[in-house]
């Protein structure tokens, strides 16, 4: 009997390394997901501008690398995770409200394109314009924002 | 079931009606709300008058408490000297000095200057160094703004004639700092913020009288006036905004319904508390809690409750964020509701789980099922200790805190939660972890104990399971050696509950502290993790093209500075001071957040510097030539340098007033790859926010950049020799042009990350540098932590001790607690003493090495000064200075030189001149050195947050005293061992050594009183009757003496009573067999008459013989009714017990019975299904009855016994159920009869005397099932009723 119930544990051991193989594709999800087609940057520009003009992160937050830099002229300043960049920008939109928002220049020749644009948003009730600057990075198959600036 | 649910809330009036106010409540703020709004809209005009001047009002009273406050400072001053010395033809030396050490004048900056504007006493932080230029334009005993520099002042001057002598006297409060630096030790004074707070609308205070209203629709001025009425400035501020306004009303109504839904979902809780609690089946109850704690938490998020009425750091995501859940922890604060909803599942899950599993039996032989469900357990143990690891590491890289960053012990509040955070979620995991192991121990063992052999060969199972998951997977989240450690943690965790204390509260102590050691373990390797990664950052941003990011920033920097009208009054007014708006320029622009260093110039008309500002203090005269040539009236941003890595960006606009250029301005920005932070950068002026110092210190990194493998460039105290420099050019570099390398450099051990990048002119390699972690560093790292959560943990050791404890006003500590006390006493205070003697000693020791430097560079200028000045015939004042300045260049010193106590020269004036660094010698220095004669003298000096040290000394060259200063704020000092290092080593190796004493002081404490307890405790059993009790023990010594005499003791005592017993028994015997001879013989002496009587009559056929006989019949009948009665008087007596029956609450004395037990090695568990089960008994007898059952199953190896109360009908059951070896079924009929036991020791009469007892109360005891796995008793008693 003694035998038998060490045998399955045994064999319940190998089982738990069966599954610990068959169980890690999910790390390997983000990178696969990622390896989709090189778009250009433009398009991206455009779909942050979007998504700045409706106050809505989550339309570029997949741009989102793993270290952003974010320059806010809330005082928010400093490398953020992609979940964070997420939060801390939605705040941000949250209390200065967009009224209107345009890129005025993208330069999307270069290794690392970047746009600029004004931002014009209420804050205690009075309309303020500040200067966003944007710039990509062509990094694992992918455009991610390298730094994102509202000052 | 509705008259049911009526009359339960007619019940529970008070909570439901709660919860039906809030509701009414929020339907009447929904319906308000927009009635509200209209009524603001159409009446917003009448409105906003009233709030203008409400803002106009406040603005006013703020200024006007200033402001006579200054003046009635300054007033009494006056008055006092006039009233004091008015008569006198002069003053004593030093009275002004003396007055003015005062506190009252603290936060007032005085200056009082003689008739020859010589300034003869001021108070530390006075810095006007201009007055005596301006004195004539002044108006005197008036208030007014004083604008010097960078900063504006509320001033009052006044004047005072003591006999022949004029004094002015100066009191100035600094109301506004127009400039700010991006770090934490910069401290801001605005009095415009401080309006902007308070009124939430945008405010600008103009602090000239000349300034113009500029009233608009959108904006709101009115004049500052000072005490005389004269306007002294312009406040202007935003108008609130209709829209404004009704957004802020939107949300306040908002806000009130969203606390008030939070509020009633709490409320309805509490009012269905008793509902649950009077639910039978557990299963039924958790599900209900996991649903109402689902509900709530959904409501919480919904309504944003909590986190719409803090403020503050906790709620901001920088501090912590993660898009988990949907949001449910998307800031600290929600992290902590999220965590602390799914801790109180979890020990829900954990106790109803022991509690079934007390109840009820396992199967004995596992079924096949049982080992996919151990199988599944074991996946689930694997992927929660993977799940502890991504949580803490989403904590680590989804937040902006560094938790072994900040030297600070104490942390902020958003550190504070946070770290409590990641106890609970460790708490919780930990839990779960524990819960999977005690459920599969189970399911494979059943009820059948585990041995401590098999529990091994489980550990080491378990351990070997979790190397395949952490091999197998792609990419683990943590190392095999981390999962080692937290499984053995575990094991141990485990292993005390399942063998030691399994349903003891301070359980969850140990498990606290068991997570505490486990997350802030997988905090540090996350850490380093960060660490690593940010050298990588820091390569990568040192390399990142960003040319196009400063071009930007030049450009908006240069934009503002057009506009900026505090640059054009510079400009306009051509002040001598052009450095103050160069600073302010440097410090508004978005490059200060830069890693990069950039120079501000400001040119005249003619394109000749004026004014300059660089953070580095250097490149003065390194002004990029291209700005000579810039003609045009529009920026303009040009590029210099042909190598792609070593190019000057530089900026130029004209600053225009009307048509006329006024002056230029310029920005410039080294942008270079291999151009890293050489120079000094004064830690006052650097920012605490870019990619070198956001993850480690940057003093902590060193880097290098190479150029076609030859050294260009370098950061940090760390030298290369050539060897090492050869390694790292031949650094193994992978396909993404990376690589790593570790390095022994002068006996410590490096890491590099090497980053390639092939430019125009070459190789470029930039390496960064880190010196791996001490030991002393990672044990303070550690221990700083582990206090924080210490802290935590003990708040809930008291809530748990108070909970347990019955008397609290009884509170007494226990022989052991007396001894670990002792113990820790006699051990923490030497050991504390010590630790603080050191931390004093080393700090000196520091300060003098400081002290010793700063005055080695004094000497290095006054000895260059000597020798130059030697050659020189006279030294007219330029030349002083010239001198100077060339001595500060070559030496690379930097400090300025007093004559008197003005600045006569600095090599830091873009610093002194725009008033960040004094131009005028403390009162304390000025004293020392010219009052009282000394030649050296240091001083602690601040600025804002930041603290220094200045050395002055006397020099006298060719009859010229000057007063040498320099200090650690604008010199990079070297010090051997900095405070913090002091810190790491003290704190982190004493709080070590702290751990180890109250390691060992428990253990000894607990071998030195576990003697002692047992006596206690078999004392206190002996008085309660238990004579059966002998305690074994190894001691030796008196201890040894003491346990003997005692077991001598009880086994006598038990004799003895015994005997007495006997004793008592045949005298009781004697005396009744006595009575009963007497009794019955009384009876028999008139039998005997009557019978002899008959027989006589009989003999002599007596004529009344039938009457006789007939008597005599009754005689003898009426006797033996007389022995019958004697009999069964005796017989009854005999039964009678002599017990002292009263009314009482069995639970509680089963409960003290229990008590005895405690140091035993048998987990006994009372679970009363009633709250009181009163009786009619004797408390005495009950107690030894539950001792004897008790002792019974001890000997019987029992290890786990509980006992149960409950109702049924008309009488109490309390079963007792023990997993010992059981009662054989042949002698199970035995066990109540007289002197039957199975005991070697036993005398067979507990269980019969437990039957005697009982029955006599018409109560009943039986065994109700006996096997190899326990035995289950039950005793009956009838309830006790009331007349």
């Amino acid at each position: 009997m003694k035998s038998i119930r060490n045998i399955l544990i045994f064999a319940l051991f190998l089982s738990c390394c069966g599954f610990g193989l068959s169980s890690q594709s999910g790390s390997d999800e983000d990178i696969i997901l990622a390896q989709h087609k090189k778009t250009s940057s433009r398009s991206v520009f455009k779909e942050i501008e979007d998504g700045i003009v409706g106050g809505n992160v989550s339309k570029f937050s997949a741009y989102f690398s793993s270290q952003t830099y974010l320059s806010l002229s809330n005082g928010a300043s400093g490398y953020y995770s992609a979940n964070q960049a997420f939060y801390v920008l939605q705040d941000y939109f949250k209390v200065n409200k967009v009224s209107s928002f345009r890129f005025q220049t993208i330069y999307e020749e270069e290794e690392t394109p970047f746009a600029t644009g004004v931002y014009t948003h209420e804050f205690r009730g009075r309309k303020s314009v500040t200067q966003v600057f944007v710039s990509l990075k062509f990094q694992n198959g992918a455009w991610k924002i390298t730094q994102m600036t509202f000052n | 079931m509705l008259q049911k649910f009526s009359n339960r809330l007619l019940d529970d009036k008070k909570v439901f009606s709660i919860v039906f106010i809030i509701i009414l409540l929020i339907i009447i703020a929904g319906i308000v709300s927009p009635i509200l709004t209209n009524w603001t809209k159409n009446n917003w005009e009448n409105d906003l008058a009233g709030k203008i001047n409400d803002i106009q009002d406040g603005t006013l009273s703020m200024f006007e408490k200033k402001q006579t406050a200054l003046v009635n400072k300054s007033d009494l001053f006056v008055k006092s000297i006039k009233y004091v010395y008015g008569d006198k033809d002069s003053l004593p030396p030093k009275t002004f000095s003396k007055i003015l050490t005062s506190d009252f004048y603290s936060g007032y900056s005085v200056g009082i200057y003689n008739r020859n504007l010589h300034l003869v006493a001021w108070t530390e932080n006075y810095n006007i160094a201009d007055f005596d230029s301006n004195y004539q334009k002044i108006k005197y005993n008036e208030t007014f703004f004083y604008n010097y520099n960078l900063s504006s002042y509320l001033f009052k001057a006044d004047s005072v004639q003591i006999g022949r002598q004029t004094y002015y006297i100066v009191f100035a409060q600094l109301i506004e700092k127009h400039f700010s630096i991006d770090n934490d030790l910069f401290k801001k004074v605005s009095f415009s913020d401080v309006l902007e707070n308070k009124f939430a609308t945008d405010f600008d205070i103009d602090y000239f009288p000349e300034r113009g209203v500029k009233n608009d629709a959108k904006r709101y001025s009115f004049d500052l006036n000072n005490n005389k009425h004269n306007k002294i400035g312009l406040v202007t501020f935003t108008k609130p905004a209709l829209t404004a306004s009704l957004s802020n009303f939107t949300d306040k109504i908002d806000l009130f319904q969203s606390i008030l839904v939070a509020l009633a979902g709490i409320i309805i809780g509490f009012g269905f508390r008793k509902d649950y609690f009077s639910i039978k089946y557990k299963s039924l109850r958790f599900l209900l809690l996991l649903i109402y704690l689902t509900f709530l938490r959904i409501l919480f998020f919904q309504t944003g409750f909590p986190s719409n009425i803090l403020g503050g750091e906790i709620i901001n995501p920088n501090n912590f964020s993660s898009a988990f859940g949907f949001g449910i922890v998307k800031s600290p604060v929600e992290l902590f509701i999220t965590a602390l909803f799914v801790l109180i599942i979890a020990v829900k899950i954990y106790q109803y789980y022991l509690e079934y599993a007390s109840e009820n039996k396992a199967a004995k032989v596992p079924s096949p099922y049982s080992y996919i469900i151990v199988f599944v357990m074991t996946c689930g143990f694997l992927l929660s200790i993977r799940g502890l690891a991504a949580i803490i590491k989403s904590v680590v890289l989804d937040s902006t805190l560094r938790y072994f960053k900040n030297p600070d012990l104490i942390p902020d509040s958003a550190s504070l939660l946070m770290n409590l955070n990641v106890l609970i979620c460790g708490f919780t995991i930990l839990i779960v972890l524990i819960l999977l192991a005690l459920i599969a121990i189970r399911t494979l063992f059943a009820d059948e104990r585990l041995t401590k052999k098999n529990f091994l060969y489980g550990v080491v199972i378990l351990l070997f399971a979790n190397l395949f998951f952490v091999l197998v997977q792609r990419s683990p989240l943590i190392n095999y050696y981390l999962a080692f450690f937290i499984v053995i943690i575990i094991s141990i965790m485990i292993y005390h509950i399942y063998y030691i204390k399994t349903y003891s509260v301070y359980n969850f102590i140990y498990i606290a502290i068991a997570a505490s050691v486990i997350s802030i373990t997988l905090l540090s390797y996350f850490n380093s993790g960060l660490e690593k990664e940010s050298l990588k950052t820091i390569a990568l941003e040192l390399n990142r093209p960003n040319e196009s990011m400063l071009r930007f920033y030049i450009e908006k920097t240069l934009t503002e500075a057009s506009n900026d009208q505090y640059v054009k009054d510079f400009c306009f007014e051509k002040k001598e001071n052009m450095n103050a708006p160069a600073f302010n320029i440097w410090s508004c622009s978005p490059l200060q957040k830069e890693s990069a260093d950039y120079f501000v110039y400001i040119l005249d008309q003619n394109k000749k510097p004026v004014g300059y500002f660089s953070k580095s203090l250097k490149n003065k005269n390194q002004i990029d030539p291209i700005v000579y040539s810039f003609t045009d009236r529009r920026l303009r941003i040009y590029e210099s340098g042909g190598e792609d890595d070593k190019k000057i960006i530089t900026g130029i606009t004209p600053i225009i007033s009307g048509n006329e250029i006024l002056c230029y301005v310029a920005v410039s920005v080294y942008y270079n790859g291999s151009k890293i932070h050489s120079e000094y950068v004064p830690d006052y002026l650097a920012t605490t926010k870019n990619v070198f110092n956001d993850v480690l210190n940057s003093n902590e990194l060193n880097i290098f950049t190479f150029r076609n493998k030859k050294l260009v460039d370098s950061y940090g105290g760390l030298a290369l020799s050539q060897n090492m420099i050869g390694q790292i050019t031949s650094a193994e570099i992978s396909e993404s042009n990376e690589g790593w390398l570790a390095l022994n450099i002068n006996g410590e051990s490096y890491k590099f990350y090497v980053l390639k990048n092939n430019t125009p002119t070459g190789e470029m390699l930039t390496a960064v540098a880190l010196r791996e972690k001490q030991i002393s560093l990672n044990l303070y790292n550690f221990f700083k932590l582990f206090l924080i959560h210490s802290i935590y943990i003990i708040a809930l050791l008291v809530v748990v001790f108070f909970t347990q404890l019955k008397k609290p006003y009884g509170f007494r500590l226990s022989f052991r607690a007396q001894l670990l006390t002792a113990f820790l006493f006699m051990s923490l205070i030497p050991i504390l003493s010590l630790a603080i003697y050191n931390r004093h000693f080393v700090a000196e020791k520091s300060k003098t090495e400081i002290q010793n430097e700063l005055r080695e560079k004094a000497n290095y200028v006054e000895n260059s000064f000597r020798v130059y000045s030697a050659q020189l015939d006279t030294l007219p004042a330029d030349t002083v200075k010239m001198l100077f300045d060339k001595i500060s260049n070559e030496q690379n010193i930097n400090f300025s030189a007093f004559e008197g106590e003005k600045e006569f020269f600095s090599s830091v004036d873009e610093l002194t001149s725009i008033g960040i660094l004094p131009r005028i010698l403390s009162p304390k220095v000025n004293n020392r050195l010219n009052n009282s004669g000394l030649r050296e003298y240091f001083n602690q000096e601040q600025v804002d947050n930041y603290d220094y040290l200045s050395f002055y000394k006397k020099i006298i060259v060719n009859n010229n005293e000057y007063t040498l200063n320099v200090n650690s704020a604008v010199n990079k000092i070297n010090s051997a061992i900095s405070s913090l290092d002091i810190d790491i080593f003290l704190f982190g190796v004493y709080s070590f050594a702290t751990i180890i004493i109250i390691i060992i002081g428990t253990v000894l404490a607990n071998k030195i009183s576990s003697p002692i307890r047992r006596l206690t405790k078999a004392t206190s059993s002996v008085a309660h009757g238990d004579f059966n009790i002998e305690i074994e023990t190894k001691e030796r010594g008196e201890i040894k003496d003491l346990i003997n005499g005692f077991n001598f003791m009880t086994r006598e005592l038990n004799k003895r009573q015994m005997e007495l017993a006997e004793l008592e028994r045949e005298t009781a015997w004697k005396e009744m067999a006595r009575q009963v001879a007497h009794e019955i013989k009384n009876p028999l002496t008139p039998m005997k008459l009557a019978v002899q009587q008959l027989v006589i009559a009989f003999k002599d056929n007596h004529a009344s013989f039938s009457s006789i006989f007939e008597k005599v019949t009754n005689t003898v009948l009426n006797q033996i009714d007389n022995l019958n009665t004697i009999a069964s008087e005796f017989s009854n007596f005999a039964r009678m017990p002599i017990y002292k029956l009263e009314e009482l609450d069995v639970i509680p004395v089963i409960a003290d019975t229990i008590n005895l037990f405690m140091d035993e090695n048998i987990d006994i568990k009372l679970s009363p299904k009633v709250s009181s089960a009163l009786i009619e008994g004797d408390v005495s007898q009950i107690r030894r009855i539950f001792i004897n059952l008790i002792r019974n199953s001890i000997q019987a190896n029992a290890t786990v016994l509980n006992i149960e109360v409950e109702e049924i009908e008309n009488r109490y059951a309390i079963t007792i159920k023990d997993n010992g070896a059981g009662i054989p079924e042949k002698i199970q009929e035995k066990i109540f009869d007289k002197n039957f036991t199975t005991k070697i020791k036993g005398m067979g009469i507990g269980l019969k005397l437990a039957k005697k007892f009982i029955d006599s109360i018409s109560g009943r005891i039986y065994l109700k099932n006996s096997s190899a796995d326990g035995s289950e008793f039950v005793i009956e008693f009838n309830k006790k009723t009331t007349a």
